[in-house]
């Protein structure tokens, strides 16, 4: 919702601008009445499409145009690094990703799972529809399945919550705001057709079919903005937290010793967790804490606590694939 | 008499909460989840039931409090095994018509529509064909193909290699 509010503020100054009107001759009122009733037209139906952008920005988009900016966001990230070609590491990784996706509020997403080419960063990310990527960097880190299953479990909570789809959706609004204010805005704004913007506002998901060819430049400037942020900002520091804390919730679920996750989450440098939303120690603290209160917040898990080996949890090794892999 | 009934009160409170945090209605999170005569991995199975499926809740078991007693919709009792089993429902999911309409699908559909949409959608193949490298567009489908690979059997399979099953069959 951030910067909204000036956007508005922008688009009503320019709607209210008279353009050269100190150079106009003066007129009679009688005939300057219908131009200004005219102007005054123009600027309550531009506010009014504003407003309609703000609406659309709300809607939660469904599946389909879910999966499909989660696929252009994707292939940005393989294009940028590069997947593993190793058949074997990539199968290993799907299979633990999926036995906890299936577990998740969302099992029914077509999940995948792909390894990124990047030793120097240890990294993981997620896009909408279904698409988690782990860097050979934090492969490099684990010790064992249950620390790569806290990871993708991480990730999974970040799709099923749809931080990433929340935020492609306030770039829509704010696409949609620039195209309706303005007849000279960027090609992507322009992009914004006037029939998208109508059959868009006209659908209760405020679907965009991206299948229709003259859609694929809009496509393309929100990919490159939702992208953007994720690789520059991420998930707001509350979305990590929730995405922490849910992830030991599916790690008890599918039968992995939970405490792993909190052990690599520490072991991480504070370069690799730049970008999260407190330090390793403090990031490992808030989870030891929330694993300690699972059982109050939940009464099909309370006796089952500390959630150890003792209690049918455990970490198995990583396979012989993906430590060839770390290897490298 | 007055310590009496501050205790009785406490009592009161602390079942008023205990009531309040059992839930009704438990959702299965698992696929092929058995329902168990006994609370017991080896106990025999009533019937199976799969994600998104809804069970009344009749409690944790005293004795194996690792398992729960349930009951199908269609009057089937057992118990079933803690993990295979959540508070929450699962989300459902929303599918668009290319005319904009919303179609939401029911929990069963929404657990499992996943196999039927996976692949590159048109609007993302003509967005590679114009934005990304023939290299990354390649490697991209053939992480899907092998995502549409990897099967139910296959994961389950891992996870009991993987000593994961514990009583959850």
């Amino acid at each position: 919702v951030n910067g909204h509010p000036l956007l508005l503020a922008s688009f009503f100054t320019l709607a209210a601008a008279s353009p050269c009107a100190s150079l106009k001759p003066p007129q009679r009122p009688d005939l300057v009445r219908a131009p200004q009733l005219q102007d005054a037209r123009t600027a309550a139906d531009a506010a009014k499409k504003a407003n309609e952008c703000e609406e659309l920005g709300l809607r939660e988009i469904a599946f389909d145009e879910e999966q499909t900016i989660g696929q252009t966001m994707a292939l940005k990230i393989i294009g940028n690094k590069g997947l593993v070609q190793d058949e074997e590491a990539t199968r290993y990784v799907n299979v633990v990703g999926r036995s906890l996706a299936e577990r998740s509020e969302r099992p029914g997403l077509p999940w995948v799972f792909g390894i990124v080419n990047d030793d120097k960063e240890a990294n993981a990310f997620s896009t909408p529809g279904g698409y988690v990527f782990i860097t050979t960097g934090m492969l490099k880190k684990m010790e064992n399945e249950a620390q790569l299953a806290g990871v993708l479990a991480h990730e999974i909570i970040h799709i099923t919550e749809r931080h990433a789809s929340n935020e492609y959706r306030r770039f829509k609004a704010s696409t949609c705001k620039a195209a309706v204010a303005s007849d000279v805005g960027s090609s992507a704004a322009r992009g914004f057709a006037t029939s998208t913007l109508s059959s868009a506002l006209g659908s209760p998901v405020g679907y965009i079919d991206y299948g229709r060819a003259d859609n694929t430049p809009l496509l393309g400037d929100l990919t490159e903005k939702t992208a953007h942020w994720l690789t520059t900002q991420g998930p707001r520091d509350v979305e990590e937290q929730r995405s922490d804390e849910e992830a030991l919730l599916l790690l008890i679920s599918a039968g992995y010793a939970p405490g792993e996750y909190v052990k690599l989450v520490r072991s991480l440098s504070a370069d690799a967790e730049k970008k999260k939303y407190s330090s390793s120690e403090e990031r490992a603290r808030s989870l030891e804490h929330a694993l300690k209160v699972i059982p109050s917040k939940d009464p099909l898990l309370a006796p089952l606590k500390p959630f150890g080996k003792a209690e049918g949890f455990v970490a198995p090794p990583l396979s012989r694939a993906l430590d060839r892999l770390r290897a490298r | 008499m007055k310590r009496t009934l501050c205790v009785a009160t406490l009592c009161l409170a602390a079942s008023a909460a205990l009531a309040q945090q059992q839930p009704d209605k438990v959702y299965v999170r698992a696929r092929n989840t058995p329902i168990t005569e006994t609370p017991a991995a080896s106990g025999k199975t009533v019937t199976t039931v799969e994600p998104g499926d809804e069970l009344l809740y009749g409690g944790q078991d005293k004795k194996a409090p690792k398992y729960h007693q349930v009951t199908t919709p269609d009057k089937k009792s057992g118990f079933v095994f803690f993990r295979n089993i959540s508070k929450t429902p699962p989300k459902l999911e929303t599918r668009a018509g290319s005319d904009g309409t919303a179609t939401e699908l029911d929990r069963k559909a929404s657990a499992s529509f996943g196999a039927a949409v996976r692949g590159m959608t048109p609007g993302a193949e003509r967005y590679a064909d114009k934005n990304a490298t023939p290299a990354a567009k390649a490697q991209f489908k053939a992480l899907e193909d092998l995502g549409k690979s990897v099967s139910a059997e296959g994961i389950a399979s891992h996870r009991s290699s993987a000593g994961l099953q514990g009583g959850g069959k």
